[in-house]
């Protein structure tokens, strides 16, 4: 199910490091938007976008694919999967802190 | 999504509760790979000088948290300097009949630091970037996926 290239971290991290790509993930917050209208609202040539929704797909963050009711019209969205892996984050932190209260309660009890 | 919370209830009073987190802290931290910042070098930790302080065995340190609240017996924050975002982690301590409940609220887990490619050189985690991630998908990627 989950695909290892996708979810590549050095991927993500790298897709991630450049203002115009965060630029079409804070659009993309919006909903599914074709490619067109991004490079218009980044004020880039479709070309020159092109190359920076490629990283974004590879890095995962990003797929692309065709409007049900437009067979024609491929339509950008956000993957949800690097949101998963920030929630496989936030569960190591929640177990870091109460492995040390865990501690600190035993250390209590012992006097 | 922006913060994690852990507690326990130990069977003192608030005061010995709070000064035992305190003044005791090197006597309870759990040591590990995943608790120093130089897991190498690193043979205590402990408040002073109002900063959580990791002691290296060479006499060096580095300070891990400064102390924003130290309000005996009840409550104790300190921001994290180890990462360019800005995290928090509150500690409340309080009475209930068994005892005290320990509260402990680390926040700000998905503020983005600005440099993010600075982070990635300095091989800091990849999830702190992620987070920025998340508060910008968070509107947009349909439940039950997030």
């Amino acid at each position: 199910m989950v695909n290892s290239d996708v979810n590549d971290l050095d991927a993500t991290l790298a897709a991630l490091a450049d203002p115009t790509r965060r630029k079409v993930i804070d659009l993309l917050r919006a909903g599914p938007r074709p490619a067109g209208e991004l490079a218009a609202a980044v004020e880039m040539s479709p070309p020159a976008l092109s190359r920076h929704l490629r990283v974004l797909r590879a890095g995962g963050l990003v797929e692309a694919h065709t409007d049900e009711d437009d067979a024609r019209l491929r339509l950008y969205r956000l993957r949800p999967e690097p949101f998963t892996a920030l929630q496989a984050w936030l569960d190591q932190v929640q177990a870091f802190w109460s492995e040390q209260l865990g501690s600190f309660k035993a250390h209590v009890e012992r006097g | 999504m922006s913060s994690v919370r852990a507690s326990v209830v130990v069977p003192v009073g608030a005061e010995a509760a709070f000064r035992m987190f305190t003044a005791e802290i090197d006597a309870w931290y759990v040591r590990g790979p995943h608790s120093w910042v130089d897991p190498e070098r690193a043979v205590g930790i402990r408040f002073v000088d109002g900063y959580l302080r990791e002691l290296w065995s060479d006499g060096g340190h580095v300070d891990t948290g400064r102390v924003l609240t130290w309000e005996p017996p009840r409550r104790l924050v300190w921001a994290d300097l180890l990462n360019d975002g800005s995290m928090e982690i509150e500690v409340a301590f309080t009475p209930v009949a068994e005892g005290t409940e320990v509260t402990l609220e680390h926040r700000g887990l998905d503020t983005l630091p600005p440099a993010v490619e600075r982070r990635i050189r300095k091989g800091y985690s990849w999830n702190i970037a992620l987070g920025w991630f998340a508060s910008a998908c968070r509107t947009s990627c349909a439940p039950p996926a997030c």
